[in-house]
């Protein structure tokens, strides 16, 4: 079985590198320099496994080397660990196929949804799909349809309407519309941090192979919203909102408690950070009014 | 609601007209600095004089919490508008006055609520726990 030997080059994204023969390094955490001008990283062996993909052995998954992802030193000011944590958290999810999508496909999510900006009135988009195609053409990783509902989700939210959310998840399914959103909803909030605190967004990981796990909950129940909630899901619908894909709901949630009320959600005073409560919710406030959003 | 709520609960005197950007004092300890920099996040002007006055006020630990505040409501926004929740039981009742002081039936997420109900009980404590 061929395999080959795992390398990162620091401060790059990190990339296969088959060298001649099986290299075996284990144990060894940091490597001799084997491009001029480079520094390696070893992050240990892999096999190459029939259908594609790597096995590692020993590990239950490749390991994900946070490395220089969302380094502290790359903010302009400090910022919590554990919302740092809770960023890389977010970036492995991404990595990974979940319940309706391959990696690969939403990593192109998250590609459209950063080149994506609001139409001018008059282009706005039909809230119709008729004219969108659920075919991915050759060479290209997302539908027609998929790139629309993107689009919309990430820059025209608040002119979505259930009209066009059901004739979507008619073609698309609850949970693969419910993972969409997710996949916007968990990167808008860290993509717009690290632009608010003064350094670029983070690159994108490399995606792992394999299929959707076909994860969704079972049963649920409808709250009224566009796609139906885990039943016996605790919280309000915000939080429940997309738990008929579960893990992507809990990526999401996590970075929610991690950036905004932890554990504090219930108490009216905080008194143990930088802004209290209501200087938090004035700030929670103008930006939902300056989205329009209702809820 | 968690705004009014939270300002009562520090006997602060909050003007929830402020969220829209009307130019009322917030009530809120440094309202003035936080709603400029929360606009200026938003539309992508006038942002380093609204965190450098932000920062001024709060100190940076306060600027990251404002600005992790606008970041996890860009999601939360999408998540809402998105999937089309209606708002919680009780909350229909609870926020009838400033919803409607606030004309906030014009943003289309209204049309996924029922605000005909009446009564209801308190909000559910823990929303994200």
């Amino acid at each position: 079985m061929e395999g080959g030997h795992r390398w990162r080059r620091l401060g790059q994204r990190p990339r296969a590198v088959l060298l001649p023969g099986r290299q075996r390094l284990l144990g060894r955490p940091r490597a001799e320099p084997i491009a001029s001008g480079g520094d390696w990283r070893s992050l240990g062996d892999f096999d190459q496994v029939a259908g594609g993909g790597q096995r590692w052995p020993g590990l239950a998954k490749p390991p994900y080397d946070r490395g220089m992802r969302f380094a502290r030193d790359s903010f302009i000011v400090g910022v919590p660990e554990h919302q740092l944590a809770t960023f890389d958290a977010a970036w492995q999810w991404l990595s990974e196929p979940s319940g309706a999508w391959t990696a690969d496909e939403k990593l192109a999510m998250v590609d459209v949804a950063r080149n994506a900006s609001p139409r001018l009135l008059h282009d706005r988009r039909p809230a119709t799909i008729d004219h969108l195609s659920s075919e991915v053409e050759i060479g290209r990783k997302l539908s027609p349809l998929v790139v629309d509902t993107v689009e919309r989700v990430a820059v025209e939210a608040g002119a979505i309407c259930r009209e066009w959310a059901s004739a979507v998840i008619d073609v698309l399914g609850d949970t693969a519309y419910a993972e969409l959103v997710a996949v916007i909803a968990t990167v808008t909030p860290i993509d717009r941090a690290c632009e608010l605190l003064g350094r670029p967004v983070e690159p994108l990981p490399d995606p792992l192979a394999g299929l959707p796990t076909g994860e969704r909950a079972d049963p649920t129940v409808d709250i009224g919203a566009y796609v139906p909630a885990a039943q016996g899901f605790a919280g309000p619908n915000v939080a429940k909102s997309l738990s008929v894909a579960p893990t992507a709901n809990l990526v999401r949630l996590g970075v929610v408690r991690a950036l905004y009320s932890g554990t504090r959600f219930g108490e009216l005073r905080w008194d143990d950070g930088a802004l209290n409560r209501p200087q938090v919710e004035l700030v929670a406030a103008r930006t939902s009014a300056l989205n329009e959003c209702f809820y | 609601m968690l705004l009014r709520a939270s300002s009562e609960e520090l006997r602060d005197d909050v003007d929830t007209a402020a969220v829209l950007g009307s130019a009322v004092e917030s009530g809120v300890s440094a309202g003035d600095v936080l709603e400029v920099y929360a606009s200026a996040a938003h539309r992508g002007e006038g942002l380093s004089a609204a965190t450098a006055a932000l920062r001024e006020a709060v100190g940076d630990a306060g600027w990251v919490e404002a600005a992790m505040t606008v970041a996890v409501f860009n999601g939360l926004v999408r998540t809402a508008d998105a999937s089309g929740i209606p708002l919680d039981e009780g909350v229909v009742s609870a926020t009838e006055g400033d919803r409607n002081a606030l004309g906030l039936a014009e943003f289309g997420g209204a049309a996924n609520s029922d605000l005909s109900i009446a009564g209801g009980r308190s909000p559910h404590p823990n929303l994200f726990n």
